[in-house]
């Protein structure tokens, strides 16, 4: 546990203007030292750190997602599950629909099948029965031969346990019969993630635009009633997704990669996680310090002001939308390899809000805070988990569930005292975007004045924290949408 | 008057509009009064009409408190709940921007929903009742038996549960199963064993005796008020319809609440107060307005009606008593608030019924797993081209 929550940027203060050290030491040693322990867990930790380390890593590039819409242009995005989703969603379609089964079988129906005494037996184990006698309209129709079809049992039985015949209601044989393309070749699964990029940059900028023109709040609330929809439709087309038994990624549908095919323990998965998130930390880090990334910082500061100096606000809000959906979606393409059994119910409204709250625990804007924040919430939940599932100290024993209640005090906690994130507030240095600490610490207008409460100390940390780049205006939305005091 | 089923559909699709449309307008009130103050998206507020339902059932089952009492006294937990999440949550936050409030708030909705799952557990209750809707005795509705003992079953009361399979015929002990699904709580162990469906098992049991005893037992169990609890409704053979008494209930629940509310905002010092503070807190303070206790106030109403809100939508629909129960009612119910215009107590009201009619209509005549999306359509385009609300104008904002 230790190791992947380590934290990846640096914690210690900013370097004095008496110090010496230069600009760049300290975040390179964050950083660094962040890739030095993942590498280590990846090499010698224990199954469980892992595993740890894979769900820290992938919900930090779903933070790193989330933090170009969030933290560059300063939108609260409360359906980023969707984006999570369409990824899950396109590399285990793409992955099942298209797969070809060995070419040597012949091509014979199940239904005609017959089973030696010993195969009788390890039927069931496998679930051949179900699919028999049940759904004889499933895949093992054009799967094929007796023989061939109960080898093929024989070495992949988690393959078909019986929630997956319920759960897979399309016949992947009859795509297979058409011949699609099979990813599963060693370098099938970067296609799948590009195209699954793609379509998340797709559904961002097709949400996007009808929600250019909204800000604050409402922006907020539209984004999560998008994903209420898009949630909506994955839980109920079962023909699509599966429904409620969702889609499961077996051993024959798993990309194969140096020999191995693509199971979460295998190097091979860690590898792929790791250079993704590396490529997410870069690309964003680039991406910041380009054109691009000071257009979004103007937008973020002031949208109106940033309009009238000649910035194409509405472009570059949809680039923005489209590099956080599409990064999400990448992310969510191996988050459904790491799960292997992908369900609707997974990517609800709370995995949106905990990747809100691993960004707002780390910092919003900052891409060490998108990091760590991760490694933080989400290391405390797996212990947490760890927890519940150990220990049960008398008759009281941690729920699974306790960890919502942690994420949720940690999003009161942090805006309450620290709301520009742990990590966050040092203007300058390394990969440091500045932050919504602006934003935060600008009041808002409305109660500037009127609701200031006589003993107001507790506001001192939001509203001192500001560094003095970004203009006051940056208070989402007081005018506009709601029409303005 | 005999209906054919279409008709009884459509008039039974009516009354759900209503009463969700209802149930979503006493939610959106809490919104839009908060929203129209402080600007805020209190996103716990659905939370708030959670608890304010699972206080209520705790409270009528197990101190068997009287069903007025524990509406009361879940609309005092809500007031002070919503009180503690201004306090606690919100004032801290109230110069700081609000999308650290709109975090905070739904940090606070995530705090409220565990610390319930982890007290009351994941599962899904309801209130019990003292009569099951339809009693079939010997293929007959028992309301139109000729023998007094059936139908004092029917105003006495038989069941809290949706009838279970059991098998027919009295126990040793002088029990009929079909008693047990009412007084699994309240009979002493080595009772009937609890099982499947009586639903015919009703008919078969040897009505006059049998019966009574139960009647006489379930007489010692707290349930709804019988009269909440009368016959419904047709069924295919063009049964009589009548009106749902417990859907009237929350059509005159938020009707004079929301009427209430009114008069209070309109007529009363502390409304006046809020109609400043919504228009201009800072006048309003020079003036001589305690914003945060104008701001208090409006929590503990907003709160107190999403209580009163979740416990008779509970009373009505049965077995949605959860954690989880709140999430979508309260964000509907935002919806609502903004459709109507937020800040705008009649908007409130409108925004609540057109929803409750979207949600209504779209689960009988459209799709059922579709409901939900539908308003949420509903919501998304009235945020996108009309994000001032139907009653409100461009630019204009008051409570």
């Amino acid at each position: 546990m230790s190791a992947p929550a380590s934290p990846p940027a640096p914690l210690a203060p900013a370097p004095g203007p008496a110090a010496r050290r230069p600009a760049w030491l300290l975040p390179a040693l964050g950083w660094g030292g962040a890739l030095l322990a993942l590498l280590l867990v990846g090499g010698v930790g224990s199954p469980f750190l892992v595993s740890i380390a894979l769900s820290i890593m992938l919900h930090a590039i779903f933070a790193l997602g989330l933090n170009v819409v969030v933290g560059y242009t300063g939108l609260l995005d409360l359906g980023y599950a969707s984006f999570i989703a369409i990824g899950a969603f396109v590399v285990s379609l793409g992955l099942v629909l298209t797969h070809q089964p060995p070419r040597d079988l012949p091509a014979l129906p199940v239904r005609q099948l017959v089973l030696t005494q010993a195969q009788r037996e390890l039927a069931p184990r496998a679930g051949v029965p179900l699919v028999v006698r049940e759904r004889p309209d499933l895949r093992y129709d054009v799967v094929a031969g007796a023989e061939a079809v109960l080898d093929a049992l024989a070495r992949d039985v988690r393959a078909l346990d019986a929630e997956h015949v319920r759960g897979l209601t399309f016949p992947v044989g009859q795509a297979t019969a058409r011949g699609s393309l099979p990813f599963a070749f060693p370098g099938g699964l970067f296609v799948l993630l590009a195209l699954a990029g793609a379509a998340g940059a797709a559904a961002g900028v097709l949400r996007g635009f009808p929600t250019l023109r909204l800000t604050g709040d409402y922006y907020a609330i539209v984004t999560l009633g998008f994903a209420e929809i898009v949630w909506l439709v994955t839980l109920n087309e079962d023909w699509l997704t599966g429904g409620a038994f969702g889609i499961k990624l077996s051993e024959r549908f798993r990309p194969r990669m140096f020999g191995d095919a693509l199971y979460d323990d295998t190097w091979q998965f860690y590898g792929v996680v790791l250079a993704a998130l590396a490529a997410a930390v870069v690309a964003s880090w680039r991406l910041e310090r380009s054109r691009v990334g000071r257009a979004w910082a103007a937008i973020r500061a002031d949208e109106t002001a940033a309009r009238s100096s000649g910035i194409d606000v509405d472009r570059y809000k949809l680039l923005a939308f489209a590099v956080s959906g599409a990064i999400g979606a990448v992310g969510g393409g191996l988050f459904a390899l790491k799960v292997g059994t992908i369900v609707a119910t997974k990517f609800d409204i709370w995995l949106s809000i905990v990747v809100v709250c691993c960004l707002v625990l780390g910092g919003m804007g900052t891409l060490r805070g998108a990091v760590a924040g991760a490694a933080l919430l989400i290391g405390l939940g797996e212990v947490l988990r760890l927890l519940s599932d150990t220990t049960s100290l008398g008759s009281w024993a941690l729920p699974a569930e306790a960890r919502f209640l942690v994420y949720g005090l940690v999003l009161v906690v942090v805006m309450r005292f620290r709301p520009q994130g742990l990590l966050a507030g040092r203007g300058g240095g390394g990969l440091d975007a500045g932050g919504l600490d602006a934003l935060l610490a600008a009041p808002s207008r409305l109660f500037t004045l009127a609701g200031a409460p006589p003993a107001g100390p507790a506001d001192a940390p939001a509203a001192s924290a500001g560094p003095t780049d970004a203009p006051e205006a940056g208070a989402p939305s007081a005018t506009g949408l709601e029409g303005g005091p | 008057m005999p209906l054919e089923l279409a008709e009884a559909s459509l008039l039974l699709t009516f009354f759900n509009a209503l009463t969700e449309g209802s149930t979503y307008a006493l939610i959106a009130v809490g919104y839009t009064m908060v929203y129209g103050i402080v600007k805020l998206i209190n996103f716990a507020h659905g939370e708030v009409y959670m608890v304010g339902a699972v206080t209520a059932w705790w409270l009528f089952v197990t101190p068997q408190v009287p069903l007025l009492a524990a509406l009361l006294l879940a609309m005092a937990v809500c007031a002070a709940l919503g009180l503690a999440l201004d306090r606690v949550a919100y004032r801290p936050l109230r110069r700081s921007t609000r999308l650290a409030a709109l975090i905070t708030a739904i940090g606070m909705s995530l705090v409220l929903q565990t610390t319930v799952q982890l007290t009351f557990g994941a599962k899904f209750e309801a209130f019990p009742e003292t009569t099951r809707a339809r009693v079939l005795v010997d293929g007959c509705p028992a309301r139109e038996r000729p023998d007094p003992a059936a139908r004092a079953v029917v105003t006495l009361g038989l069941g809290s549960q949706p009838p279970v399979a059991q098998p027919a015929g009295p126990t040793p002990d002088g029990w009929v199963p079909v008693a047990w699904t009412v007084d699994a709580r309240t009979s002493e162990p080595g009772g009937p064993t609890p099982g499947g469906p009586p639903g015919e098992g009703a008919a078969d049991a040897p009505t006059s005796a049998v019966l009574w005893v139960e009647a006489a037992h379930v007489r010692r169990l707290q349930g709804t008020p019988p009269a909440l609890n009368a016959d419904v409704l047709a069924g295919a053979g063009g049964e009589r319809l009548k009106l749902p008494l417990k859907d009237v209930l929350i059509w005159v629940a938020a009707a004079g609440m929301m009427l209430g509310l009114h008069l209070l905002v309109q007529r009363t010092k502390v409304g006046r107060a809020m109609r400043a503070c919504a228009l201009d807190q800072t006048t309003a303070a020079l003036m001589g307005v305690s914003v945060d206790r104008v701001i208090a106030y409006t929590f503990m109403i907003g709160s107190a009606m999403a209580a009163v809100a979740g416990v008779l939508y509970s009373l009505k629909v049965g077995g949605n008593i959860s954690f989880r129960m709140g999430y979508y009612p309260g964000v509907i119910a935002f919806a609502a608030a903004v459709l109507g215009g937020i800040g705008n107590l009649k908007g409130a009201l409108l925004g609540g019924m057109l929803l409750g009619f979207t949600k209504a209509f779209c689960a009988t005549y459209l799709s059922s797993d579709y409901d939900f999306a539908a308003c949420f359509s509903v919501m998304i385009g009235v945020i996108i081209f009309r994000p001032y609300g139907l009653l409100g104008r461009p630019g204009a904002t008051r409570a």
